[in-house]
């Protein structure tokens, strides 16, 4: 029994590591970088929750920041939300009876520039509830790929939003 | 006995009494006939000053009773002293007349600010009799000296070391036109005043201070004119010092000067890009500044010599002028609190404009505190330029709405869009570019440097499908339009493209955008070489457009067949509007703090 259950914890030690060797891997290559700003935000429940995210071009070439979505959300990003417990956060339902806006803002940004984007968060997520969330964001790369050949995912780093009651 | 002393002193008793009475009617008799002195008096002592320092050759007392008795009285003598509680000497004293006496007085340099109290005696019969009338002065009270009451007669003695305690004003503007001065102090000699006036200098390293119209005005005050010459050196500032002086009787010039030394206050010069830009010889005249760039003004002087110091300077900047902006997706903020208070002052023009007059000026402030407020005005005309004079914002229209079929990253297969224009690419969830005609195109032009900064805030926009169930609509609140600023095309930056879309699911009978939106254009000059401040964008001006298409799905439903949407509204809703600094409190940015969001049922 011991021997079992040494062996599942080397395993979710050794996948853990594997899974920071990927991710470290991914974004050493990347073509850009993904800053989130206000590394601690503190609201109310039910108030609107802003981020602020910074892409960075880090390549010599010229890559893209397009925004596509609507609602003060651009798709382009996801956005990963968990609670105290480690738990993903509920997401907002969306419309019953309307589809979600599907505008799009073609964007570029040259080596070396930025760009800003102004997140509604709480569109996305509910932070009915008091409690610390984290927060982080990933967006594809389409100029790196993974072993499997499909773009590579950049990570942000993340923030804690606090929700008082 | 009785008998024989009876004889005796009926012959000797009248002899006696004689005797006896005797002393009693000798004054009668001197005074009878010998005109027996009376106390002496003095009415007037010339010159009725004496300066400390000084020797009078001759110095008069009027007065009575100087000759005293003539007649066999030899043993009487005159006697002339001085009290002064100092060192006054007398000699060559010599009575004239009964009324007049002369004599050579020397009053030392430290007898100062005292008094000298004369009084004429002589002695009659081993009694002195002193000065029995006169002015006392600040001389001792009157005293009996247990013959008569002595009653000394004052003569003010005067400073001769002269002394300044202020100089007003201690600032002297360097105009070139005179400015009354007045000096304070001591010890000042007037015209008649042996050896006056006192003669008051003024040197400079620069020799750009001049002295006219002294006036010795008391002893304790002198007016001036001062003329400082406008080829004062500015920078440093220079101080100068005052001296006043009176003579002695031995030459030598007893001397003050005045501390603090009055300082040279330099008419202010504005500087621009260190350069003089004020004044009668500028070396910039005229100059020209870009909207946009920051304005960097200093001035001369930077500081005052002496302890002086530069307080309240004060700048008029006219035009519309920010001290700061930022912008970024929670709005444009702007600070109009110029700083015109300092030695410096940096601000921004956001329109152009000719004749942009900024004046400055200044107060000096001395070692003790006193603050000169009536510095000349520097002024500089400036010209604000815009980027160019026809700016504009042309708009280009697709004249179309059409059904867009858009690539489904996960599903590989395609979903039905309405656009504004035409693209193709993946769907708003997909990474990847989309391409092909947008709706609309914003071309701004008129710049020859800088670039374009747009900025597109959503006026009104709703989206409303039509299902089975009902028909329903999701509103979008006035706001940003998803970021700020608002891209243009990499390749073509004064160019920003839009053409909103939205999707088509199958569920729905039909699907209909409203969308209303401003674009703003700024214009942000290049860095000004040289200059610590960023350039930053400045209002242009702004154009309204719209979009308003529907499309209903073929039946039947689901099979994701779309009519050609019917394009309502289309393109620009009216001209283009340059801004201008009363369109709104930002002074023509865009107003807004966030992006915008969308209220759905």
């Amino acid at each position: 029994m011991r021997n079992v259950r040494n062996f599942f914890t080397t395993a979710i030690l050794a996948a853990m590591v594997i899974t920071a060797m990927c991710v470290s891997a991914q974004s050493a290559n990347s073509a850009f970088t993904i800053k989130l700003g206000n590394s601690k935000i503190k609201a109310q429940a039910r108030d609107i929750v802003w981020i602020e995210i910074v892409q960075t071009n880090v390549s010599n070439h010229r890559i893209s920041c397009t925004y596509s979505g609507g609602n003060a959300v651009n798709k382009q990003y996801n956005y990963e939300v968990t609670d105290d417990d480690g738990n993903p956060a509920v997401k907002v339902m969306p419309s019953a009876h309307v589809p979600p806006p599907g505008d799009y803002m073609q964007c570029e940004i040259d080596p070396g520039e930025s760009n800003t984007n102004a997140i509604c968060l709480s569109n996305v997520f509910k932070f009915d509830k008091p409690g610390n969330y984290a927060v982080r964001v990933w967006r594809l790369d389409p100029d790196t790929k993974d072993g499997d050949g499909n773009p590579t995912r950049v990570y942000s780093n993340t923030i804690t939003i606090t929700i008082t009651g | 006995m009785r008998k024989i002393l009876g004889n005796f002193g009926t012959i000797a008793r009248p002899f006696l009494r004689a005797i006896i009475l005797l002393p009693l009617f000798i004054p009668a008799m001197c005074h009878a006939q010998w005109s027996c002195p009376t106390w002496p008096t003095i009415s007037s002592v010339t010159p009725s000053t004496w300066v400390a320092g000084q020797t009078y050759k001759q110095v008069v007392i009027t007065g009575s009773g100087f000759k005293g008795p003539t007649k066999s009285c030899n043993e009487f003598f005159f006697r002339v002293t001085l009290t002064n509680g100092g060192n006054v000497t007398l000699s060559d004293v010599s009575t004239v007349s009964d009324s007049k006496m002369t004599a050579t007085v020397t009053v030392p340099s430290s007898d100062t600010a005292q008094t000298a109290c004369v009084t004429v005696e002589y002695q009659w019969w081993d009694v002195i009799r002193k000065t029995a009338s006169g002015n006392s002065g600040a001389c001792p009270p009157p005293y009996s000296n247990g013959n008569g009451t002595v009653v000394p007669f004052a003569v003010p003695i005067l400073c001769s070391i002269p002394s300044v305690t202020s100089v007003t004003p201690d600032g002297w503007w360097a105009t070139g036109q005179p400015q009354d001065i007045t000096i304070a102090g001591s010890c000042f000699l007037g015209s008649s005043d042996r050896g006056g006036p006192t003669k008051v200098a003024v040197t400079d390293a620069a020799g750009a201070v001049k002295l006219s119209n002294i006036n010795v005005v008391s002893a304790t005050q002198i007016t001036a004119s001062v003329n400082v010459s406008k080829k004062a050196p500015a920078d440093p500032a220079e101080a100068a010092t005052l001296t006043v002086t009176n003579p002695t009787s031995d030459g030598t010039p007893q001397s003050a000067t005045a501390n603090p030394a009055p300082v040279v206050l330099p008419v202010p010069v504005i500087k621009w890009k260190n350069k003089t830009i004020s004044g009668d010889n500028p070396q910039i005249k005229n100059p020209k500044v870009v909207v946009g760039q920051p304005v960097e003004l200093t001035t001369i002087p930077a500081s005052l010599p002496g302890g002086f110091t530069i307080s309240n300077s004060t700048w008029v900047v006219p035009g519309n002028d920010i001290k700061s902006y930022n912008g970024d997706d929670s709005g444009i903020t702007i600070d109009d609190n110029v700083d015109l208070q300092d030695v410096a002052t940096t601000f921004y023009w956001l329109y152009p404009e000719p004749d942009l007059s900024v004046t400055y000026n200044y107060c000096a402030t001395d070692p003790n505190g006193n603050q000169i407020c009536t510095s000349p005005q520097a002024k500089a005309a400036f010209t604000a330029k815009g980027p160019d004079s026809s700016n504009a914002l042309a708009t280009w229209d697709s004249d179309e709405a059409t059904i867009e079929h858009l690539t489904n990253c996960t599903t590989n297969g395609t979903a039905p869009y309405m656009g504004y224009g035409d693209l193709s690419g993946p769907i708003p969830d997909c990474p990847g570019l989309q391409s092909g005609t947008p709706g609309i195109k914003l071309t701004a032009s008129g710049a020859s440097e800088g670039r374009y900064v747009f900025v597109q805030l959503i006026d009104s926009d709703s989206r409303t499908y039509t299902s089975p169930t009902g028909s329903y609509t999701c509103t979008r609140i006035p706001n940003l339009d998803k970021q700020f600023p608002y891209p243009p095309y990499k390749d073509a930056p004064n160019i920003a493209p839009d053409g909103p879309e939205i999707p088509l699911p199958p569920e729905y009978l039909s699907g209909q955008r409203d969308f209303l939106a401003t674009m703003y254009l700024l214009w942000q000059p290049d860095q000004l070489r040289g200059a610590t401040q960023p350039s930053i964008p400045v209002p242009i001006g702004h154009q309204q457009w719209r979009f308003k298409a529907t499309t209903d799905q073929k039946p039947p439903i689901g099979k994701e067949k779309w009519e050609k949407p019917t394009l309502m509204e289309h393109g620009v809703t009216d001209g283009y509007v340059p801004s201008q600094a009363t369109d709104n409190q930002l002074y023509g940015y865009p107003v807004f703090n966030a992006p915008s969001i969308e209220v759905c049922p």
